[in-house]
């Protein structure tokens, strides 16, 4: 934080500072705002947190920050810091700052009992997550939708926003259980929780890809959530259970840990900074990988097949900002013969997902969600790919169904996989 | 650390009612007076902050007109910005009253390709005219190294200049029309789209350069030129920083004008390979970095090869000629990151912007460095050495005051050398608060008594930025500890 020199680089590659163009919602205002907290020159009023809040976690500001400093890491801590004076004052939810609002933390609103239903038993276990998710896709493939649909409950309840977020639920999830596909040298997959259910196909192929590649992919027992929820949540505690529920499940193994989803793979990589007693954190952190760094690195065991399609890549903040892999999903994508990668325009600027933030943020989130489609729609491709979860669904709930929204690994899966037409069913599925 | 003490804030109930009224012109949303809004309206580039009463982002030259009117009702103190990127305190409330924040006036009004000038609100980003002119084979050269977030109402307000200025002139040489909010709330368009001028006194030129202290410029009328085709950019790597400087000027004197002429000690070569691993030769006491531009490539590279040979003779370790248009931009990268990645050094820094004349860039490059030595301070120099611009950043920790001093007496011993060597204070930042106490010296008292009567002609209540440029009368003696910050346990 007192490396912010105030040069004000960070502006305009901040989302919310340039729908606006306000101080207050660009990193430098931010930054001021937490150390005025964090000197007594401010309290956390209900504006403070506001400001501070509406921060995507991007970290495309720190990703141009001359003099070093590191975003994420002072907002979750500002975060976690703001959660903890809101849960000593003891007051009621959403407090508004008024005559008595000295006390500090007034300014925050507690968290709702969704949210920590989320974040506690959700996001804690993968087996909750699956249940839910099973209920999920009973709900979508029952009449049971289209009737809550139109009797207006979900509008009732204030969840149409995000009902229509909903992907389709696949018929089948993975479930890490040491299942392994491919031979050669190890590699571990991190499965993530809406990686592994929601998009299930992708984090199969993903290991597909990865033995397509010459390793043996396999998926740890054991292992859980990422806790990066949690975190930019405010709840570091459960985030740093989560995580060292991880080491124990990745273990003292040399092999590199692969992870599709962009937001998953930055925490990851940081769990070092997250529980800097542990010494194995910092080993898991340097084995991590993004699939698109890791695939770049090694060669495919055969040639690409065509894949006839216009594309155009949307980095992920996660892995633009966060983990600054820009060249690998690119050179994977331009080694494929027939496909032709085109640029957009603000290539770095997020699509509002950020997480939940599309849900807790809903008018920021649907400004950048509309930036970003029309920059997608103006470069003439007829698909869209990402390597995170939240920027699949924020893409396609905001484009055309004429463009396709897919994975990076989905199209290499096309490329480097056996075809579906050779009837092998998948030995990593698993009904979980 | 105190500031001079500040006018009583108005009453609550005052601010309560300038701010509804404010509301009532700019709309709800764009008045900030909650308590963390006013913060993000406290500071600029420098280490200077002091919160305003509250800030407003007007969209339109009435808006900004009415919110003036108010403003001159009330006698309260407005301050027009931009980016508040500046460097020198311009933008600091230092005296409390309204910020009005431009950078929402963001619109490129019109490229005029037959006239050969850009019309632009006074917030549109710097780079981004560049990028749009560009698409028409047209050229805003200015530079500043800020151009990623500077605005050009800014680069107005200060008279920006860049490292292609030392070929093409600086921000005061582009503009050619005004729109300006005076400090009644009067709107008055000065100039035009015109190439040529001479009738009576060029009151635009005045407001180029005038910090928000005569009025406050909402619209610009920029004149373009033609985009140079061909760019052919080179490094020059010296073992000695002396040697550097004696190779600045020797090119200079040889007959060729270059687009650019770029100065980097050792100390900030460092510092930015640190943040950018750009592949800079960190053993080197001092970097070149020469540019060429012009429309045919075999003219450029004959002038780049001359001003290599010129530096070769001279000792150079390595002349480098960048070989792709990316390994250029790494090198620009490099260049605009050197002022703010100084911070990762100390907390604190000075940026200085002293300008002698060219000749004299050896001597006073050898003035600074026995600074340095005399005060033990690090005070890293880059710039724009082809035309005698350099930035020494003295760098410091804000919280030492015994430091601090010594700070002042760095600061103060820079300007003297720069003065005695027939040299100014700013080439390109402007005074603001950070250099006001030397006016005096640098320009003699008869000028600054013009500047003042001028002053009272445009701004008799004393509204516009008031306190910026002029001295205070409080002295040299303790200029910086005398600068807000807000009163507490780590200020900067």
């Amino acid at each position: 934080m007192l490396r912010c020199i105030r040069c004000a680089a960070c502006l305009t590659a901040c989302p919310t500072y340039v729908i606006d163009h306000k101080e207050e919602e660009g990193p430098r205002g931010r930054i001021a705002i937490m150390r005025a907290v964090a000197e007594g020159h401010l309290e956390v009023t209900e504006d403070a947190w506001r400001h501070v809040d509406n921060c995507l976690l991007c970290d495309a500001c720190s990703h141009v920050c001359p003099s070093g400093v590191e975003m994420e890491r002072i907002g979750v801590a500002f975060r976690e810091y703001a959660f903890t004076l809101a849960r000593s004052s003891g007051r009621a939810e959403h407090a508004p700052q008024g005559a008595t609002g000295h006390e500090q933390g007034s300014g925050v609103p507690r968290r709702s009992i969704g949210e920590r239903f989320a974040f506690g038993w959700l996001f804690g276990d993968l087996g909750h997550f699956r249940l839910v998710a099973r209920l999920l896709r009973f709900y979508q493939g029952s009449g049971m939708r289209w009737l809550a649909r139109h009797l207006g409950i979900l509008r009732l309840l204030r969840l149409s926003q995000m009902e229509a977020m909903l992907p389709a639920i696949p018929d089948h999830f993975v479930v890490p259980a040491g299942q392994t596909v491919g031979m050669g040298e190890p590699a571990q997959i991190f499965a993530g929780c809406i990686m592994s259910t929601a998009f299930a196909p992708t984090t199969e192929r993903t290991a597909e890809l990865v033995a397509a590649f010459g390793c043996a992919a396999s998926f740890p027992v054991g292992q859980v959530c990422c806790g990066a929820l949690q975190l930019h949540g405010g709840d570091g505690e459960r985030a740093r259970s989560l995580a060292r529920a991880n080491l124990d499940a990745f273990g003292q193994s040399e092999a590199p840990i692969v992870v599709n989803a962009a937001g998953c793979g930055a925490l990851l990589k940081h769990y070092g900074q997250l529980l800097p007693d542990d010494p194995r954190a910092g080993q898991f952190s340097a084995r991590v990988k993004d699939v698109s760094e890791f695939l770049a690195t090694r060669t495919a065991l055969q040639a690409p097949r065509e894949v006839r399609r216009v594309v155009t890549l949307q980095d992920a903040c996660h892995l633009l900002h966060a983990q600054r892999v820009d060249r690998a999903p690119r050179s994977l994508l331009q080694a494929i013969p027939g496909l032709e990668l085109r640029d957009m325009a603000e290539p770095g600027l997020c699509c509002g997902s950020a997480g939940v933030y599309n849900v807790t943020h809903r008018e920021q989130s649907a400004a950048l969600q509309a930036r970003k489609c029309a920059s997608i729609e103006q470069t003439g491709a007829d698909m869209v790919l990402t390597g995170n979860p939240g920027c699949l669904l924020q893409m396609r709930a905001g484009l055309p169904p004429s463009i396709e929204v897919g994975h990076i690994v989905d199209v290499l899966a096309e490329a480097y996989c056996p075809a579906p037409e050779d009837g092998r069913s998948s030995s990593l599925r698993t009904v979980g | 650390m105190t500031g001079p003490s500040p006018q009583p804030s108005p009453a609550p109930r005052a601010r309560e009612q300038l701010a509804a009224e404010l509301r009532r012109i700019v709309g709800d949303p764009y008045v900030h007076a909650a308590p963390s809004e006013v913060i993000a309206y406290s500071y600029d580039g420098t280490f200077q902050q002091r919160r305003p009463d509250l800030a407003v982002s007007p969209a339109s030259t009435a808006e900004v007109a009415a919110v003036v009117k108010v403003a001159a009702r009330d006698s309260v103190p407005i301050i027009a910005r931009g980016a508040s990127s500046g460097l020198a305190g311009g933008t600091i409330p230092e005296r409390g009253g309204i910020i009005l924040n431009l950078a929402r006036m963001d619109r490129i009004v019109e490229i005029d390709t037959a006239n050969v000038c850009a019309v632009v609100e006074a917030g549109v980003i710097t780079l981004q005219l560049q990028e749009e002119v560009e698409k028409h084979g047209l050229f805003y050269p200015p530079d500043p190294a800020s151009s990623r977030q500077s605005t050009l109402g800014g680069n107005v307000a200060c008279n920006s200049g860049g490292p292609r200025c030392l070929k093409y002139g600086v921000t005061r040489d582009y503009v050619t029309g005004l729109t300006v909010v005076l400090a009644s709330g009067e709107i008055v368009r000065l100039g035009g789209k015109l190439a040529k001028n001479a009738s009576g006194y060029q009151l635009l030129q005045l407001l180029v350069g005038s910090e928000g202290t005569l009025g406050i410029v909402t619209e610009a009328i920029l004149k373009l030129i033609p985009l140079p085709r061909s760019r052919v950019t080179a490094l020059a790597s010296f073992p000695k920083l002396a040697l550097a400087s004696q190779a600045v000027a020797r090119i200079m004197g040889s007959g060729i004008l270059p687009c650019t002429l770029e100065l980097m000690d050792g100390t900030t070569i460092n510092v930015v390979e640190d943040f950018l691993h750009a592949g800079l030769p960190r053993d080197a006491e001092a970097l070149l970095l020469l540019e060429q531009d012009g429309a045919d490539e075999p003219a450029a590279r004959r002038d780049v090869e001359a001003m290599a040979a010129v530096c070769a003779d001279l000792g150079a370790s390595e002349v480098r000629v960048a070989g792709s248009a990316a390994e250029r931009d790494t090198l620009w990268q490099a260049r605009r990151a050197v002022s703010p990645a100084l911070a990762r050094i100390r907390p604190n820094k000075l940026g200085e912007d002293i300008v002698v004349p060219r000749g004299q860039v050896p001597a006073m490059i050898g003035c600074i460095g026995e600074v340095a030595g005399r005060y033990g301070l690090p005070i890293p120099v880059f710039g724009h050495a082809g035309d005698g611009n350099l930035h020494p950043n003295i760098l410091f920790d804000l919280r030492d005051p015994d430091e601090v001093h010594k700070v002042e007496l760095a600061a103060r011993d820079i300007f003297r050398a720069a003065l005695s060597l027939g040299g100014t204070l700013s080439g390109e930042h402007g005074i603001g608060s950070l250099k006001r106490e030397f006016m005096e010296e640098a320009q003699g008292a008869t000028a600054i008594a013009l500047s003042r009567a001028i002053k009272q002609v445009f701004d008799p209540q004393n509204i516009l930025n008031p306190g910026k440029l002029f001295p205070t009368g409080n002295g040299i003696d303790g200029f910086l500890a005398h600068l807000p910050v807000l009163a507490g346990v780590t200020p900067g």
